[in-house]
């Protein structure tokens, strides 16, 4: 009896010990989550004014505040996993599934649409009060998906051959 | 219960050496063949999966779908990358960042007629910082016009190992390349690959570009990061992905051929139970006569099934002996080709539990149907049995 109160005490140690490691870093990473004011970065009232991605690419200068209107996209994956930075489209195309042909308003992910992916596609990186990025995935920070209408409040960063806008805030579409 | 001594059991295998040795020829032919499928899948998983290090982030074209072969990225990349990230390993003042050309091409080896079709890989002094896995057991790092030939490349090639030994020439893209040395990766899908000197590759190939560059993080460097270069630079059209995940979805790709060849295993163990079976079944109505004497003369079924069931066992066990011992001496480390490279058969610990552990299931299940069925016939109708 002894024996095995100490067999069923050993393992129910074990047990906790296990479900703590695992509860210790799921907790880490909530605690990340919980610390980031999310409220700041969410827009309540769509800003007016936005332009598409393929517009500010060809007339926004380095440093310019603009309001941007994009659809989240423009790759396999738009999101950078634990930031909060994505890829965006311009709200009139559309990426079109791997082996299909591209139509008018389509990009496609080959060789044949780099000129088009390029001038449509971005980067929104959403910065903090340091101008830093947040680090926490925008997928929690802004409760967005792919193929979410964005509009998009910041700060142009145009370099030679770079293009990106830093985010101080986002309305999404619902 | 009073049981039939081992000995009996034992002699009793001695008594019809025929019929004993071709049961355990049997038995040991479908053991060996069950090791050959579990060693083949063993051998696959395990290239693919010591390809890939985690540490290791691989920047290739955006177009190229999953296939690092048709990637064509800017030869500035590596500079790019270097001048951008923060994360990319440092020692001694070198970055961990391999630029690298990747193509299969049609070889040939000094000595024989045939093109085989090889995997090369044109790198710099930094990809052994990069595949840290690396490592040269042969002749040395290769000079211009020289080519460094992984421990498998014969394989993948279609030739003997010797033909690929250091002094050497293979011809490819009309250029003849000396063999400097040799190389093992750990068992990794590098191994089946002929490296050569970056440069002396583009000028063989007339291209500037690169296939890829191959990055070692920093322990506090990330994915993101490089995901974030590459998401900026869309001029230079480029993607980042984990090396190990990368080899992961490989993995994925041949997924139907390891299930396949767990069927396999099922289908060749399931054959051998039945095989099992039927030569159990007649040894022992051969000797039911005998079975039914040793009921009259006290001994339960019970046992008289105990010492059939241990015969059985005892042959198959031997059969699973001799089984794995011909599979390490000539199965393990055999080179198998395939289109990725080349890998060499495994006869790990879990190819000798599944093998072992059928031919010990195949002796069981083999012995108690014909044990039960010899059983069930009355002592005096047994005696009278021809």
């Amino acid at each position: 009896m002894l024996r095995a109160t100490s067999v069923i005490s050993f393992v129910a140690l074990l047990l906790t010990a296990v479900g703590g490691c695992s509860e210790s870093s799921h907790a880490t990473s909530t605690e990340a989550a919980a610390s980031i004011d999310k409220s700041q970065f969410l827009l309540v009232e769509e800003p007016s004014d936005a332009i598409g991605v393929m517009i500010a690419r060809e007339d926004a200068k380095d440093k310019d505040e603009i309001v941007l209107l994009a659809r989240i996209g423009g790759r396999r994956n738009p999101f950078i996993e634990g930031r909060s930075a994505f890829m965006v489209i311009d709200a009139s195309m559309t990426i079109v599934d791997d082996g299909q042909e591209s139509g008018k308003g389509q990009v496609c992910l080959d060789d044949c649409c780099t000129t088009l992916r390029k001038e449509s596609t971005m980067l929104v990186k959403v910065v903090g009060a340091d101008g830093k990025i947040v680090p926490l995935d925008a997928r929690q920070l802004l409760d967005v998906n792919e193929n979410d209408l964005v509009v998009v409040k910041g700060k142009v960063e145009r370099g030679k051959d770079s293009f990106s806008v830093a985010a101080t805030g986002v309305y999404v579409r619902r | 219960m009073k049981t039939l001594p081992w000995e009996y059991g034992v002699r009793n295998l001695f008594r019809r050496p025929t019929r004993t040795a071709l049961t355990l020829v049997g038995l040991t032919t479908v053991i060996l063949l069950i090791f050959v499928v579990v060693a083949f899948i063993r051998g696959l998983e395990a290239s693919l999966a010591a390809s890939g290090d985690e540490d290791v982030v691989l920047v290739y074209a955006l177009s190229s779908g999953a296939d690092i072969e048709n990637s064509s990225i800017p030869a500035r990349t590596p500079a790019l990358l270097a001048a951008s990230l923060d994360g990319i390993q440092r020692r001694f003042d070198v970055q961990h960042i391999s630029p690298e050309v990747y193509l299969g091409t049609r070889i040939t080896v000094a000595g024989t007629d045939k093109k085989g079709l090889g995997l090369v890989r044109g790198v710099t002094t930094a990809a052994p910082l990069v595949r840290s896995k690396m490592q040269i057991v042969e002749g040395e790092w290769p000079g211009p016009g020289e080519v460094l030939a992984g421990k498998l490349a014969h394989s993948k090639l279609g030739c003997r190992e010797e033909a690929l030994s250091v002094g050497s020439t293979v011809t490819f893209d009309g250029r003849e390349w000396r063999i400097s040395g040799r190389f093992t990766a750990a068992g990794s899908a590098f191994e089946s690959e002929l490296w050569c000197p970056l440069q002396d590759m583009q000028t063989a190939l007339k291209r500037q570009d690169l296939s890829l560059v191959a990055m070692k993080m920093a322990p506090g460097g990330s994915l993101a990061e490089v995901e974030m270069f590459c998401s900026e630079r869309l001029d230079l059209e480029l993607k980042a992905v984990p090396e190990a995940q990368y080899y992961a979805s490989l993995q994925q790709h041949y997924k139907p051929v390891r299930l396949l060849g767990w069927v396999v295993v099922w289908l060749i163990a399931g054959a051998g139970v039945f095989a099992g079976l039927n030569t159990m079944y007649g040894a022992v109505v051969g000797r039911v006569r005998e079975l039914s004497t040793l009921q009259a003369m006290g001994f339960r079924r019970r046992a008289i099934t105990m010492s059939l069931i241990q015969e059985a066992v005892l042959l198959s066990v031997g059969g699973s002996l001799i089984a794995a011992l011909i599979a390490f001496l000539l199965v393990n480390g055999t080179a198998v080709r395939f289109t990725m490279g080349a890998f060499a058969l495994r006869v790990d610990s879990l190819a000798v539990v599944i093998g072992c552990g059928t031919g010990l299931v195949l002796g069981l299940l083999g012995a108690v149907p014909p044990a039960m069925k010899a059983m069930r016939v009355t002592v005096v109708e047994g005696i009278k049995a021809v």
